[in-house]
């Protein structure tokens, strides 16, 4: 007989996050000042990073269990996903029409989802949690069509391409339930421990590959990912840029330590060629992008390109460093859309780059923001993304993979052109338009110098924040393979 | 020739030959139809097979549900111009050409399967004898499962409120006349 044995303390965080997304449903009609759904949002942020430190580890069911990688990268997340709600907010104060409890009630949905997918402990729990991250998102791209008829396009485009991806999940999903007779990581990993049927478990992560890469708009299926973004509104966009890739990322890297962990290098063979092409494609055609929107999607599918290289070579210390990359961006990313959502709210026709001239006439201070962030994403020395880099490349020169790391260094290159030449915009050209200088909040401040401290604190003295990535690793790796 | 086989022949030309009808026929309302009649077929095919549960749900998800969306689309965009039996049959060589293919691949993995299917017996995590296929896997959904069920409820909520949340947008562009 089958037993039901819940542990509802290890599930209490998702709760509470459901909890409060169907009370935005539930209660939004009735309430006319919409800005408590900001406060409540706020609140549930910092009530949520707290509770972490005090959920116990263990299983709510045999395919949930809170356990130590989990609980670090949802407090990771948390930490981003606070400053997405105030992105929000800053962006509805100017487009009111969007300002609903529902807008952010979807957003928690979709934590909840990243949540759920960084728990799982089956590959039924993991798709899941995949589909509960990106639903949401689909509904807050087509709201934007208030203001944007085509973004509907978008949402669709984002959509079709997404529910493609979930197909060839499912696929994958069936071949390793063929092949190891169960969904659940560790049943897995004993049948891969095997070592025989080693290549079609590896035609089975290929179609795992493909669910995953259409998720973090890789090469081959990237092309939806400017077309999203330019529809979506601005906040959005952050949440799909650096958030939502970065929960993906760290549940693909959850997926190959603990299900595939005796066959990760032939995996890291099948990722080098797409994380090249990623780079070598985001970097060329973020060059001809004349919308500051489609080039920072362009520029997305490069970073992951890059994060993914850290995968490569297979060694637990790439994964760190994957993760410290995935961080690092989810925190530029905001950083220079906290800058661009600044410039939307007053002048509409800001996203064509052109229209940044002579910005730092006009606004010094945001425009040496947009300097620290545009640096760091070219990876240049003294901020974040030069050592996210650095470690990558670093791990893939350890690995023996030089050639390929050449390439990337050269493809990079290439790709920190982009990012110089709006800040050419910005600092030489002389201003074409009038800039209006408006309010702007104290907690937009505090998420934009959260984030440019945080850049330049990394870039400097990455020490503490690597060695905290790497020891949950290590001690994650620890406990699950104990027993082995 | 026993009652088994006279069942099967039955359920196979009850499958195949609407499966034709449905493509050859002009009129999507009657190609919709002719697939209803393909599933209920099915359905009756996998309850001989011993799988009652797949027979609910082919008859409750297909039947029910998905082919009265196909219905409710095909009313709802104008597909007059298809009916035409120029448009019809305009690309038909390229359609032949991918039909040898695919009935090409197609007795490829069938013979491939064929080998597999003495060696796949698949072994049941629970008695038959005890109870039936439904009310075990009743069972395993809310006990062992619990966490994906759960979960996918919360999944389909979120679509009906994104869904509503949509609509209710919609409106108020309409009667702004945006």
């Amino acid at each position: 007989m089958v037993g039901l044995n819940l542990n509802v303390g290890a599930f209490f965080l998702e709760l509470i996050l459901l909890v409060t997304g169907l009370f935005f449903f539930l209660v939004d009609r009735f309430i006319s000042r919409k800005s408590y759904a900001f406060w409540i949002c706020l609140l549930l942020c910092i009530f949520s990073g707290f509770i972490i430190l005090f959920i116990p580890f263990g299983e709510f069911t045999k395919a949930f269990r809170n356990d130590f990688y989990s609980a670090t990268l949802k407090f990771l997340l948390i930490f981003g996903f606070f400053f997405v709600v105030i992105l929000a907010k800053e962006y509805l104060v100017t487009f009111r029409a969007l300002e609903y409890g529902e807008f952010y009630g979807l957003l928690i949905f979709s934590l909840f989802g990243s949540f759920i997918m960084l728990s799982s402990q089956d590959f039924l729990t993991l798709f899941l949690g995949l589909e509960l991250t990106s639903i949401p998102i689909y509904f807050l791209i087509a709201t934007n069509f208030l203001y944007q008829r085509r973004s509907i396009e978008g949402a669709i485009k984002y959509f079709i391409v997404g529910a493609l991806g979930s197909l060839f999940f499912i696929l994958a999903l069936g071949i390793f339930y063929y092949l190891s007779g169960s969904l659940y990581f560790d049943i897995i990993l004993t049948k891969v421990a095997q070592g025989d049927r080693r290549e079609e478990f590896l035609a089975g992560i290929v179609f795992l590959l493909v669910g995953f890469s259409i998720k973090l708009s890789l090469v081959p299926f990237h092309m939806w990912a400017p077309d999203a973004y330019e529809a979506s509104p601005v906040p959005v966009t952050a949440y799909l840029a650096g958030f939502i890739k970065f929960a993906v990322l760290s549940a693909l890297i959850k997926v190959l330590i603990i299900a595939f962990s005796p066959i990760k290098d032939d995996v890291g063979q099948l990722l080098l060629w797409v994380a090249l092409l990623s780079i070598l494609v985001g970097s060329v055609l973020a060059i001809i992008q004349e919308n500051l929107i489609r080039l920072l999607a362009y520029s997305s599918i490069a970073h992951m390109g890059y994060a993914l290289l850290g995968l490569v070579s297979g060694e637990y210390v790439g994964y760190g460093f994957s993760i410290f990359y995935g961080f690092v961006y989810l925190f530029m990313t905001l950083g220079l859309f906290s800058v661009i959502i600044y410039l939307y709210r007053y002048n509409r026709n800001i996203l064509e780059i052109s229209n940044l001239a002579g910005l730092a006439k006009e606004l010094p201070l945001f425009s040496f923001m947009a300097l620290i962030f545009l640096f760091s994403l070219a990876g240049i020395p003294p901020t974040a993304g030069f050592m996210a880099k650095f470690y990558v490349f670093v791990v893939l020169i350890k690995g023996g993979f030089l050639i390929s790391a050449v390439l990337g260094l050269l493809f990079s290159v290439i790709g920190a052109y982009p990012y110089l030449r709006i800040l050419k915009v910005i600092y030489m050209d002389r201003p074409s338009v009038s800039f209006n200088r408006g309010a702007f909040s104290f907690l937009t401040y505090l998420a934009l110098y959260i984030s440019a401290f945080l850049v330049i604190l990394l870039g400097i003295y990455p020490q503490p924040a690597i060695e905290f990535i790497q020891r949950t690793l290590y001690l994650y790796l620890t406990f699950q393979f104990l027993h082995f | 020739m026993d009652l088994n086989h006279l069942v099967f022949y039955y359920l196979a030309l009850g499958m195949t030959i609407p499966g034709i009808l449905a493509v050859i026929s002009r009129n999507p309302v009657h190609a919709v139809l002719w697939v209803l009649v393909l599933i209920l077929h099915q359905a009756l095919l996998l309850y001989t097979l011993g799988s009652e549960f797949l027979t609910a749900i082919q008859i409750i998800v297909y039947a029910g549900a998905v082919l009265v969306l196909f219905l409710f689309i095909v009313y709802m965009i104008n597909l007059r111009l298809e009916e035409r039996w120029k448009v019809f049959v305009r690309r038909s060589g390229i359609g032949l050409i991918l039909i040898f293919i695919f009935v090409f691949l197609l007795f490829k993995t069938i013979s491939v399967f064929l080998a597999l299917v003495p060696a796949f017996k698949p072994k049941l995590p629970y008695d038959l004898a005890q109870a039936s296929n439904l009310v075990w896997i009743a069972r395993y959904l809310f006990t062992h499962y619990l966490l994906q069920f759960e979960l996918i409820g919360v999944i389909l909520l979120i679509v009906v409120l994104g869904a509503v949340f949509i609509l209710k947008k919609l409106q108020e562009v309409k009667n702004d006349s945006f």
